[in-house]
């Protein structure tokens, strides 16, 4: 090949333009500590980088998540086992006054004891942490308990307190205030509209408890999925027969396990589904119902208006009950109190336990969120952490060859037939 | 025997002929460094001989060599190179244009290294997990605000630099024009080289009609269409006469034939497709006089045809794709929040974002800044968890993942670029280096032949006087005896 001057000025300016890129790359890499500066320099390895940064940024929430969590959990624990204790007091207090040598004044006595016991129930639905009430659900910037006379209303809402602690997973961290025994979970709500399950209707009846789909139809509506609350047997007997009006599901038949349910279905779109849960959980206080659809306001205990079904009757119902047997002086009543009392307190114990488990599944997942930590900066240093050793040594090499280049260019060009022409 | 002065012609002959290849030789030195030169070469041969039918002559052949003449000053070049440079040409800038746009492009995302649009995601919905801990607090919901506020602003700030990108490009007129950006600039440039060739080939044609050698006039049409086919696909055919060539060539660019005698008036031009149909919108190249229309958008993907118009076009349409992915992020953030505020039982709360990236008015609802105790906080949770669901609508993957794949798409696109680039970058200078070796000049060797010419030069200077002296010898001293 014939090789002009041209062609080695030509050669010469590519490799100076190539050696010194090469060389600003290796010393952007060496500065920044990083192999990975633009998307293009490993495109497949953004997608994983971005989401270990991301996991990263996610598990100091996750951390803040789960102590704010406990904070959460501990509370609760606590003022269970004070409502726990008051309850036993009440026990005891029942104890005494049922037996027949207390007087009528010794009663009354204790009544007013009971009396001030639920103000202090009262003062313990309103516990809270910083400025949230734990048992109010998401409503929390406000008491949610308040007692007027011989009734307790309940202001707070039913939704669940959530933390997500992990990527995915989010768990309740609160013991519900109150609960309606039912849950209505939307599957498909075109207009949003939220079906309604009504109060229990026949005191007996609706002790049982079961999971159940229905879809609004064009002419009614459709059950399906009839199964008992262990979410594995099929249940036809739940609900046998049915009826409809005026929007409104009623379960009729006789004999049918969940008699007297009502759903009102008011305001929903042809083809909306809800899936009924029927589980018959009290809440810390026991069951409230709304006083008047959509006012946000609870009836946790009314002596005008007391409750169908004892399975919604909670602590308040058991005190008031006490408190009024106490007054009337019948220590057959105080006695029938005791047992109830033990019963609330068995009911409250099963809360206190799930709230410690969750109590010990949390601390659990902090140790987690520091192991997962450390795997994934160590995952994220491999995949972009720069090896200074290799960088350095590339860059003295890179630096040899630039000089060389340079070297043997500038000696080449200095040489000419000019220099021996005379 | 020869003339008295014959002797003194040969050696004006040599003077003449090494003078001649000396100024060639100077041209050549002169355009050492000249881009698109090509070295020239003076062509010597000898002279007719005379011929004496002498008889009985034993020391002549019958002929007298009579000298040295230049036949041409001929340019060293290899013709058959050039249709290899010219493929390599558009195949180079295919990518080259392209690449200097994707850096561009690329700079708009500072991932992974800086806080780009991903760790503000990752901020805004770490943000709504507070609220969600705290759905009260109206300091959480500022947070709530400020980091949505923060979102919708780089998201905004993003999407309109790759719209000045993309507008740099192509920035559309009054439909269908084309008001301005690159690919008007480079089709005016078109427009202009193919005019100058035309108006080159006129001169060309008219210097082989009196059979001299137009080299530097050919050197520069050379270029010119060097420099067309970075463009697009380009052939040229040159038209020969009883195996002379005329000097007329015929461009076939991008389909397009175009004649130079008689010159046809060529005039490019772009508009958009306004018409319905799935070619909506589609970038074209019309050109009038011949009837064509090249559809730039649908052919952008052909490498095969290459040049850096349907670069640019390709690279246009990739921005295009970009923003429209940024833009589904932005619009899905805004749905699943309403939708998440709409889930049973429905929350009193307005519109959390506003409007869109591609109207320009993405940001957070006014009446949620003025006044943050309109933010329901306990749909917190449910918005928080929007992270991990489905785009839905095509795009089976969530939001974070979406905006990885598109960082992803647009390392991928420009490292592409920039390794084919280099590649073709290699292959175009090799092809040049081939024409470099043939047609480049070398110092050393013009300095060489310069030797030898002055040599030459001198040597016949010599003759010449030599023959001076013996004239001078015949003429002044020869007395009558």
């Amino acid at each position: 090949m014939r090789v002009t001057n041209g062609y080695i000025y030509n050669n010469l300016y590519k490799h100076i333009q190539q050696n010194l890129s090469r060389l600003a790359r290796t010393q952007e890499q060496l500065s920044t500590g990083r192999t990975m500066i633009r998307p293009s320099d490993s495109p497949g390895n953004i997608s994983p980088l971005l989401h270990a940064k991301a996991s990263l940024s996610y598990f100091e929430q996750y951390d803040r998540n789960l102590d704010d969590g406990l904070g959460y959990l501990n509370l609760s624990d606590g003022s269970m086992q004070t409502l726990g204790d008051m309850l036993n007091q009440a026990a005891q207090m029942a104890v005494q006054g049922a037996n027949a040598t207390y007087v009528r004044e010794d009663l009354a006595a204790l009544g007013e004891q009971i009396d001030k016991m639920i103000d202090h129930a009262v003062d313990l639905g309103n516990s809270s942490i910083g400025k949230k009430f734990i048992y109010a659900g998401t409503k929390n910037s406000i008491p949610p308990f308040k007692r007027e006379g011989d009734s307790i209303l309940y202001t707070g809402d039913l939704n669940g307190i959530y933390r997500e602690v992990l990527s995915g997973e989010e768990y309740r961290i609160d013991a519900p205030g109150i609960t309606t025994g039912f849950q209505v979970k939307p599957l498909v709500s075109a207009n949003n509209i939220a079906a309604k399950v009504t109060q229990r209707q026949i005191p007996a009846k609706l002790v049982n408890t079961g999971i159940f789909i229905v879809e609004r139809t064009a002419t009614g509506f459709f059950l399906t999925d009839l199964t008992a609350l262990d979410g594995v047997t099929p249940d036809p007997g739940l609900a046998g027969s049915y009826s409809w009006a005026g929007d409104v599901v009623t379960i009729d038949g006789a004999g049918d396990k969940l008699e007297g349910l009502r759903i009102d279905m008011t305001g929903t779109a042809v083809g909306d589904r809800f899936k009924i849960t029927i589980d018959n959980q009290l809440g810390v206080f026991g069951n409230g119902r709304e006083t008047s659809p959509g006012s946000g306001v609870y009836e946790v205990y009314n002596q005008a208006n007391p409750k169908a079904s004892p399975v919604d009757e909670g602590i308040f119902d058991c005190l008031f009950r006490l408190r009024d047997s106490l007054r009337r002086g019948n220590h057959a009543d105080v006695g029938n109190c005791i047992g109830e009392a033990q019963q609330k307190m068995d009911q409250l114990l099963r809360r206190r336990v799930g709230i410690g488990s969750r109590t010990r599944h949390f601390e659990a997942l902090k140790d987690q969120i520091l192991d997962l930590e450390v795997k994934i900066k160590d995952f994220q240093q491999k995949l972009d952490g720069a090896d200074m050793y290799k960088l350095s040594i590339n860059m003295s090499h890179e630096q040899v060859v630039f000089q060389a280049s340079l070297a043997s260019g500038a000696n080449m060009m200095k040489i000419s037939l000019l220099d021996f022409l005379k | 025997m020869p003339g008295t002065f014959f002797g003194l012609e040969i050696g004006r002959r040599g003077v003449q002929a090494h003078r001649r290849s000396l100024d060639v030789t100077g041209h050549n030195l002169a355009n050492a460094s000249t881009q698109g030169y090509s070295r020239q070469e003076a062509v010597p041969s000898v002279t007719d001989p005379f011929t004496r039918p002498d008889l009985n002559s034993t020391v002549s052949p019958g002929q007298f060599g009579s000298g040295v003449k230049t036949d041409m000053i001929r340019r060293i070049r290899d013709e058959y190179l050039d249709p290899q440079v010219r493929s390599a040409n558009k195949d180079r800038y295919y990518w080259e244009d392209q690449i200097f746009v994707m850096n561009r492009v690329e700079a708009c995302f500072a991932e992974p290294a800086s806080s780009g649009i991903a760790d503000q995601m990752v901020e805004f919905f770490k943000s709504w997990q507070n609220l969600n801990n705290n759905p009260m607090d109206p300091g959480v919901k500022a947070s709530v605000v400020e980091t949505g506020a923060q979102l919708s602003s780089l998201m905004n700030y993003t999407y309109k630099q790759l719209t000045y990108i993309q507008e740099s490009i192509v920035r559309p007129g009054a439909p269908p024009a084309v008001e301005s950006g690159q690919l008007k600039d480079q089709v005016a440039r078109i427009n202009d080289l193919l005019v100058q060739i035309q108006n080159l080939t006129a001169d060309i044609m008219k210097v082989y009609r009196v059979r001299q050698q137009p080299n530097d006039l050919l050197d520069k049409r050379d270029m010119l269409l060097d420099e067309l086919s970075r463009y697009g696909p380009l052939a040229v055919s040159h038209r020969s006469e009883a195996g002379r060539p005329t000097g007329e060539i015929a461009m076939n660019f991008f389909g397009m034939v175009i004649a130079t005698a008689p010159p046809v008036t060529v005039s490019l031009s772009l508009s958009i497709n306004q018409q319905a149909g799935p070619e909506f919108g589609h970038l074209e190249l019309h050109e009038a006089t011949l009837g064509r229309v090249v559809n730039l958008t649908a052919e952008g993907g052909n490498t095969a045809r290459g040049g850096s118009l349907l670069g640019l076009e390709k690279v246009r349409r990739d921005i295009i794709a970009f923003k429209d992915n940024l833009n589904a992020i932005a619009v899905n953030i805004r749905d699943k929040i309403r939708d998440k505020n709409f889930t049973p039982p429905p929350a009193a709360t307005p519109d959390f974002f506003l409007g869109s990236l591609d109207s320009g008015d993405f940001r957070v609802n006014g009446a949620i800044v003025g006044d943050i105790s309109v933010l329901d906080g306990t749909k917190a949770g449910l918005v928080s968890g929007i992270r991990k669901e489905k785009m839905g609508a095509g795009r089976e993957y969530t939001l974070e993942d979406c905006y990885g794949l598109l960082v992803t798409d647009v390392g991928n696109k420009a490292r592409g670029a920039d390794g084919m680039a280099a590649n073709q970058q290699a292959i175009q200078e090799q092809m040049y280096n081939l024409r470099e070796a043939v047609s480049g000049v070398s110092v050393d060797e013009e300095l060489a032949r310069m030797v030898q010419f002055q040599y030459g030069f001198q040597a016949s200077s010599r003759v010449v006087a030599l023959m001076d002296e013996l004239l001078n010898e015949i003429v002044n001293r020869l007395k009558p005896v």
